[in-house]
């Protein structure tokens, strides 16, 4: 248990200090992100009375792009010299190296929302009441995006046209997530539904638990098959 | 199985295929009475609902396959639940884009626009969204073991993931649920011609299926002959 | 012809590997143990690195299976990963971290103990101390190699798989890796590499020969073992066929 969990940390670790070296995630993501919020601004802020109905949207389509985005960056550097294999090969559980993978997507993807909601907060006028809703949504949603996005993507690491398959196979199941993201981002910032934030919370949080075991166990059959 | 056998099977359920579906068309047409506010284009309801019915429980086949197909290790069993992957799959997507086209026809006339997010609908959408994720995976993962192992860990996840669709697309008009599909049979021919038409699309997915992975089947053979032949080559 | 009795050794049964239509591997069988160096030669396509592969458990075979001994006993699978080392074309090295960093992460992920030892002296035993703390994708193609026989030394792997190591290593450097593969082999390590070169063949203790993804040579190494098994191979015809000699 505790191999495990020291494990974890090492691969972490490893990923952790390979992005802070070459900082190509960090550009790529970032960038991406910002250009977006630009262009959902241009697009959207000719009418500014109703950001309040189209500015979670907003957020939760910058979220997934950015996410997807982060994912195929994420496998280019274990495709390079085999090295998800270095990892399956040594006597570490695959589920635990998939942890390791879908966290560290998930802590980046988190510190790069940070950024971009900041940006569309402000460039869009939006006044966030609930601010452990909106905190919480974001959060749990990104988790749900990263454990289903590292799956396919370490799957599809050699595969033609990745960059196009990847969305195309997590964004149907994904959907789910959207749809209650920005139900709860929208309750937040005072959006006038009749609807209970909590629940699509606990939505989430489910959602979540349900796909981090299904996406941790089917990870090491998939990939030795 | 010999092929006499899969013949027999194949044309069985091809007979009662057809013979069921031209009892609900008639059923459709000559029993079931005209619907008051849409006239003749309710009738394409029964077709469309089957449709759909039979497009999850080819999912459902198709995930149960996947199941098998990474968790056992014998070639066989393994060729032969990717064979029924792979003609669920083609079968669902043909089956959603008949509900896809027939959801649209009806809408059109019952409510005034071919498109509304209507739960169903939607989760329609979604599912043969899931079923064209599946069939480009295995065209364009790898032909071989790991790009089918690829497509049935989808399938696997779709199971859930229809699921939490299900959920989510219910809610998202609001709280309440709009069911929309309830109601209007009542009458009893209306009901006949419903369940006929049910399970005429059943069988004929049955047996567009049965057939599709017949020939997955046949392509496996051939395969296996080619390797036979490779097999035999640099023996003396 | 040498067997798992003492120490850590290797056993294939029938390893039938097939892509699409063909048999890259077929039937390929035999047994090695501890202290052995086995060299496995063949013309190119012949199966060499598909077969270091299906040892390491990189690929899985369609027929038949591998299985690591230890003093008679199978090891389970997660027992024959702590023990097994392969070293692939791709070097199994990390780019951007340095070699010492790819060493220290290999070691905490194999749970090896005294790490903090046996890392410095295994960046000495390849001869890096000066150039360890660079990213090892600054480094050339023969240091990048020492490296990652150093990741084999520091996980202390008791089998070790190498595909073509000698690729773009220098005179020297190849002289070294022959060193340093023998140093292993008398510790007990069983060592086994694809190889090309005949000096390499003469040096190992047994030769495995594959032709078109057969085995077709098992004999042992030397002078006669290295002159038999380039005949068999630029034959180019099935000659004598399984069997140790």
């Amino acid at each position: 248990m505790t191999a495990g969990l020291r494990q974890f940390g090492a691969v972490l670790a490893k990923d952790a200090r390979i992005e802070f070296r070459t900082r190509d995630i960090v550009y790529t993501m970032a960038l991406f992100s910002i250009l977006l919020v630009f262009v959902f601004a241009f697009a959207f802020l000719s009418d500014p009375s109703r950001t309040r109905d189209y500015g979670p949207g907003i957020v939760w389509v910058t979220l997934l792009f950015s996410a997807t985005v982060g994912q195929n960056r994420l496998f280019d550097r274990e495709r390079e010299n085999g090295c998800l294999w270095s990892m399956l090969l040594a006597p570490v559980p695959a589920g635990v190296v998939f942890a390791a993978k879908a966290t560290g997507h998930f802590l980046f993807t988190v510190a790069m929302a940070a950024v971009t909601v900041a940006l569309i907060v402000v460039f869009f006028d939006l006044r966030v009441l609930d601010v452990g809703g909106f905190v919480g949504s974001l959060l749990l949603g990104t988790a749900g995006m990263s454990l289903v996005g590292t799956l396919f993507s370490a799957m599809l690491m050699n595969a033609r046209m990745k960059e196009v398959l990847l969305p195309l196979v997590t964004f149907p199941v994904l959907v789910p997530v959207v749809i209650a993201g920005v139900k709860v981002t929208a309750l937040s910032v005072g959006a006038p539904l009749q609807e209970d934030a909590g629940a699509w919370l606990r939505f989430l949080l489910g959602f979540d638990m349900i796909f981090g075991a299904v996406t941790v166990l089917l990870f090491g059959r998939m990939i030795r098959s | 199985m010999g092929r006499g056998w899969t013949r027999w099977i194949g044309a069985a359920l091809a007979v009662a295929a057809l013979v069921t579906m031209l009892a609900a068309l008639y059923a459709i047409f000559f029993v079931a009475p005209l619907e008051m506010t849409m006239g003749i284009a309710q009738k394409i309801f029964y077709i469309h609902v089957g449709s759909a019915m039979n497009m999850l429980l080819a999912f459902g086949v198709c995930a149960l396959a996947g199941a098998t197909f990474l968790a056992v290790r014998a070639p066989r069993a393994r060729a032969m639940a990717d064979a029924i992957g792979v003609a669920t799959a083609e079968v669902g997507v043909t089956l959603g884009a008949i509900v896809l086209v027939t959801g649209p026809l009806w809408a059109r006339k019952a409510w005034g626009t071919w498109w509304t997010w209507e739960p169903r609908l939607t989760l329609s959408l979604m599912v043969f969204l899931l079923f064209l994720a599946y069939l480009a995976l295995r065209a364009f993962a790898g032909s071989d073991r790991f790009g089918r192992g690829v497509a049935a860990g989808l399938s696997i996840m779709g199971i859930p993931a229809i699921y939490f669709i299900h959920f989510a697309v219910e809610r998202w008009g609001g709280a309440h649920p709009q069911v929309v599909y309830k109601g209007g049979l009542t009458v009893p021919g209306m009901k006949l011609a419903f369940w006929l038409s049910v399970l005429a699309v059943s069988l004929v997915t049955a047996a567009l299926a049965y057939q599709r992975a017949v020939i997955e089947t046949q392509r496996q053979a051939i395969d296996a002959l080619f390797l036979e032949l490779d097999r035999r080559e640099g023996l003396p | 012809m040498g067997g798992p009795e003492h120490g850590i050794g290797l056993v294939a049964e029938r390893l039938t590997r097939i892509i699409g239509r063909r048999h890259v591997l077929r039937d390929v069988s035999f047994r090695a143990g501890a202290g052995e160096v086995v060299a496995i030669v063949g013309r190119n396509g012949a199966g060499k690195s598909t077969l270091l592969s299906l040892l390491s458990g990189r690929q899985s075979p369609d027929r038949g299976g591998v299985r690591v001994e230890s003093d008679g006993r199978v090891l389970s699978p997660r027992e024959s990963a702590t023990v097994v080392g392969f070293l692939p074309h791709d070097l199994f090295l990390y780019p951007d971290l340095t070699a010492r960093e790819n060493l220290a992460f290999f070691a905490s992920l194999y749970g090896v103990r005294h790490a903090d030892e046996r890392i410095p002296l295994a960046i000495d035993a390849i001869g890096l101390p000066r150039d360890a703390d660079r990213p090892v994708r600054t480094l050339s193609r023969g240091m990048q190699q020492r490296a990652a026989i150093g990741r084999l030394m520091v996980i202390g792997a008791r089998v070790w798989l190498l595909d073509e190591p000698t690729t773009g290593l220098d005179e020297p450097g190849r002289a070294w890796l022959a060193a340093t593969l023998d140093a292993a082999a008398r510790r007990g390590v069983l060592v086994a590499t694809a190889s090309h070169y005949r000096a390499e063949v003469e040096a190992a203790t047994r030769v495995l020969v594959l032709d078109a993804g057969r085995l077709v040579l098992d004999v042992a190494g030397g002078a006669d073992g290295a002159t038999r098994a380039f005949e068999v191979i630029e034959g180019g015809i099935v000659a004598a066929r399984g069997g140790a000699a």
